[in-house]
């Protein structure tokens, strides 16, 4: 998995490339961990996004959660096959989704 | 109070002093439960002969337990949603029940969405006498002393929110908490900041941290057994960042929580690098044996609810987390909606009925719903399953748990029962009425037998297939190298037959199909709570999905399979 991050004043965007799964949702939690505080939209571009687990969807639901507090969060370019996970799941009850 | 003068001893020796009165009550009572019993239904009937619904049966007539039960019918929630609705909207008062009611309290709903009950200051003080002090007073007598001179790990998240009419909401556990918030530095070795979180506080960390951090800690108390089962597993992963922390006195920088909770949990700790050793050689020494007994060398007793479908936390502490040395306190039957037993023994599952919580009923499970056959606690017979129907001190009358129950003994005239299942949760495929325990030994009858380490499981009786099935959904966190599929799949099947022996005869004759099996990923049971904890439930009252019955449930659990399981040849 890769992870690309771009800060435009306020405004962040992590875009996620590969497998989010046991293994790697280590790596995007420790982004969670040092997340500016100034950051009040957070933009995750999920368009090379291919295979999301429960360990990875645990640590979306943190941003989500930490983003409450500081400002907002959606997710774009979901494809088909994360789109279904995350209907199914019951996150597009609550995530913005563009 | 000045708590520097105050020890864990001295609260939990008073506790359990009161507790042993309360255990002479109760034997008192056994003798004459009956008695005692009808009191307690006539006082809740002209206590409350000018509330709503009192008036609508006219209480003030009734004067006996067949006239009660003559007048009023046996009701279920629905009977009271409206009456819940007006008073916490509309602040009408004195519809249900005359006694004031302190909170709103949510149920687990592990039938479906959590239901709002409203619950009594006179409930409120049932739960804590017969409760909390029963326990300290029966740890006491099972334990040897020492239990009292250590601290305890608290597995319990306080949650209280206000609600927007001005009305607290909130559970049973909470307002225990809340009470005892001042005395808990001194008897619970987990900081305040993880009981009554705060932002998004990971908890587990701190349970964890500070528990670790404490040599002397005697004994842990959750909710259900589940929580200490999943701290124990949280420790086993995390323990070389857990045991550097407790070395260093911090607090892992990548630990989620609140900066002003950070900074005042900080000023609490300091380097501990003997204990961090200590720590260190157990954990090296690797996990083939039980480590909670070497980390607290006087861990005494565990407690919390262990029956029903949590019975298979307490297999799995035994089996992988604790040794014989360690004692189990099994909560009784004790819901939001009321104290139905406690028990009087260390280890025991079975528990005693408290005639002064509530008027008991029992509808024989085999009379399938002919209210003509229910039977006062007088009349019951051992062996026999019930479903019990209470009438409480929160204004509900007649009222219909779903619980089934088995009278297994009787303590002089006070009928000693165990929890046996939800009524509804029991599945078909055709016309088995496999019940959940026979689904939660058959997943750890397997796990057993081959080595696994079982999560949690949930099962979906398919009858949409070309045969009917069950299909069993494992989380397993270590499996042995080699283990196939198929292998485990043949096993739960065979496990499978063993409790539910009609799944058997379906097979046989055709017109049922084997077990099917799907491999779950890492973490989805923790996802599944996750979920339903942003959606407003409260930690201590999610309980696991064991049988699947609605369409959430299905597709949640069938799209979160392991691909690399189900590609298996």
């Amino acid at each position: 998995m890769e992870i690309h991050k771009n800060q435009v004043g306020n405004a962040m965007e992590i875009a996620i490339v590969g497998k989010l799964d046991t293994m790697t949702a280590p790596e995007l939690e420790a982004e969670l961990n040092t997340l500016p505080a100034d950051v009040a939209a957070l933009t995750f571009n999920l368009a090379q996004l291919v295979y999301v687990s429960s360990a990875g969807l645990r640590v979306l639901l943190r941003f989500y959660k930490k983003m409450n507090g500081q400002g907002s969060m959606k997710l774009i370019h979901v494809n088909e096959s994360i789109m279904e996970v995350l209907e199914v799941t019951g996150f597009t009850d609550f995530l913005t989704i563009e | 109070m000045d708590l520097s003068k105050v020890s864990a001893e001295m609260i939990n020796s008073y506790s359990a002093s009161e507790g042993i009165k309360v255990l002479k009550l109760l034997e008192e009572q056994s003798t004459r439960a009956m008695e005692e019993n009808k009191a307690l239904l006539m006082r809740i009937l002209a206590d409350n002969k000018d509330t709503e619904i009192g008036r609508r049966y006219d209480f003030a007539s009734i004067d006996s337990v067949e006239e009660y039960q003559k007048r009023l019918p046996v009701t279920t929630y629905d009977d009271y949603v409206d009456y819940v609705l007006r008073d916490v909207h509309n602040n009408e008062s004195n519809l249900m029940t005359a006694y004031p009611i302190r909170i709103y309290c949510e149920t687990s709903g592990s039938l479906g969405n959590p239901k709002i009950v409203p619950m009594t200051e006179r409930s409120i003080q049932i739960h804590k006498t017969y409760n909390s002090a029963i326990c300290d007073a029966v740890k006491t007598q099972g334990l040897t002393s020492g239990w009292q001179k250590g601290r305890g790990m608290t597995l319990m998240e306080s949650k209280m929110v206000q609600m927007k009419e001005g009305k607290e909401y909130g559970s049973l556990s909470a307002i225990f908490m809340q009470e005892a918030r001042e005395v808990l530095p001194v008897i619970s070795c987990t900081p305040i900041e993880a009981i009554f979180p705060t932002g998004d506080t990971d908890t587990r960390y701190l349970q964890a941290r500070f528990g670790l951090a404490d040599p002397d800690l005697t004994q842990i108390s959750c909710t259900f057994l589940s929580f200490a089962a999943e701290l124990l597993r949280y420790i086993e992963n995390h323990w070389k960042m857990l045991v550097a922390d407790i070395e260093a006195g911090t607090i892992n920088s990548e630990i989620r929580m609140p900066e002003s909770v950070r900074e005042h949990l900080m000023e609490k700790i300091v380097p501990m690098p003997e204990r961090a050793a200590e720590l260190r050689a157990i954990f090296e020494a690797g996990f083939d044996t039980p480590f909670a007994t070497k980390v607290w060398k006087n861990l005494q007793v565990i407690s919390g609810v262990g029956t029903g479908a949590f019975e298979i936390y307490e297999r799995k502490l035994k089996e992988r987390y604790v040794d014989d040395s360690v004692r189990f306190y099994f909560s009784g039957l004790n819901s939001t909606e009321g104290l139905f037993s406690v028990p009087i023994a260390m280890d025991d599952k079975n528990s005693v009925i408290v005639p002064h919580s509530m008027f008991y009923e029992f509808l024989p499970v085999d009379a399938h719903d002919d209210f003509s056959k229910i039977v006062t606690l007088d009349q019951v017979e051992v062996g026999k399953d019930y479903e019990i129907i209470m009438t409480n001190l929160n204004g509900l009358y007649r009222y219909r748990m779903r619980d089934c129950i088995r009278i297994m003994n009787k303590h002089n005239e006070l009928p000693m029962i165990r929890f046996q299942y939800r009524l509804d949760q029991v599945a078909d495929i055709i016309d088995d009425h496999t019940e959940e325990g026979a689904f939660t030994k058959t997943a750890l009858d397997t796990a057993s037998q081959l080595g696994l380490d079982l999560v949690d499981y949930s099962v979906y009786p398919d009858r949409d297939a070309p045969l009917p099935r069950y299909v069993y959904f494992l989380e397993l966190a270590n499996v042995p190298a080699g283990m196939t599929k198929e292998t485990i799949r043949a096993a739960l099947h065979s496990n499978l037959e063993k409790c539910s022996p009609d799944i058997h005869d379906y097979i046989e004759k055709g017109i049922g199909a084997p077990t099917e099996l799907h491999i779950l990923q890492p973490e989805t049971y923790m996802l599944y709570r996750d979920l339903m904890t942003l959606k407003g439930r409260n930690p201590a009252q999610v309980k696991p999905v064991h049988i699947i019955t609605n369409e959430f449930h299905r597709r949640f659990f069938s799209k979160l399979v392991e691909e690399a399981w189900e590609s298996e040849a």
